[in-house]
């Protein structure tokens, strides 16, 4: 079975010690119900390829994306989600072989964009960053 | 009175917090269901455009005064699920200068099988 990668991620995410420091256990995959702390959104964006190589549905690339929302305190929000995208992109950068739950081989980090969400009043901010993780199970 | 003209039973589901997480890091809410009574009327009706028949309404729904409403909700009214958008509004009487009702808007989308006497 090929590995759920927003499962096995996020759960590694939540778990390293620079992005529990900024949202505890908000490594989600929908917007939380409460917004007022900063939190991660994992969401398969553009989505999960199969390695062109692998002769069985076995290696994945996952491409990801990860919004990485600040608080409300919108005088140092920017700053918070800054903060965040870089602990987010730096912990992908250090999970080969950093997690039992598939064989994460390879990650490539994609962009770091600055995208306020507009869904928000005022607009909240936003860093978004995409990564490319090769694993299987 | 308008508390006359809320007789309409209703459920309102308070999603909550549970504290339980699913695999993918979300909260796993807990529901909580209160009684009580409303009025619902309906604004809008729709269907968007595609091969399915999916219908799409919007209500507006009154309360008594101090329901406590939240965007998060959702309300069941004769059998029927319909989700809160927005905060409601507590509706102030400049007159009285008390609140005198509580109003929302709902929005239900479904199926045909799945609609009104069905």
């Amino acid at each position: 079975m090929i590995p759920d990668a927003e499962a096995i991620v996020g759960k590694y995410l939540r778990q390293h010690p620079s992005v529990r420091a900024l949202v505890e256990r908000r490594v989600v995959s929908r917007t939380p119900s409460a917004t007022d702390l900063p939190w991660v959104r994992v969401t398969a964006v553009p989505g999960i390829v199969p390695a062109a190589r692998s002769l069985a549905l076995h290696l994945i690339v996952a491409h990801l994306q990860f919004d990485c929302y600040a608080g409300d305190d919108r005088a140092s929000g920017q700053a918070e989600a800054s903060g965040l995208s870089r602990a987010v992109m730096e912990a992908l950068h250090e999970s080969p072989g950093a997690t039992t739950d598939a064989v994460v081989s390879h990650v490539t980090i994609g962009v770091c964009s600055r995208i306020p969400d507009p869904d928000f009043e005022p607009a909240r901010e936003r860093y978004i960053v995409t990564a490319a993780i090769h694993m299987h199970a | 009175m308008l508390t006359d003209l809320l007789n309409q039973p209703c459920q309102i589901i308070r999603r909550s917090q549970s504290g339980e997480a699913d695999e993918y890091g979300n909260d796993v809410p807990s529901a909580t269901v209160v009684e009580t009574v409303c009025e619902l009327q309906q604004q809008q009706r729709s269907e968007p455009a595609g091969d399915a028949e999916l219908s799409d309404t919007r209500w507006l729904a009154v309360f008594p005064a101090g329901t406590d409403l939240r965007t998060g909700d959702s309300v069941a009214v004769d059998g029927l699920a319909y989700e809160l958008v927005g905060d409601p509004w507590h509706a102030r009487n400049p007159r009285t200068h008390s609140v005198s009702h509580v109003e929302a808007t709902l929005r239900r989308t479904a199926g045909s099988d799945d609609g009104w006497g069905s």
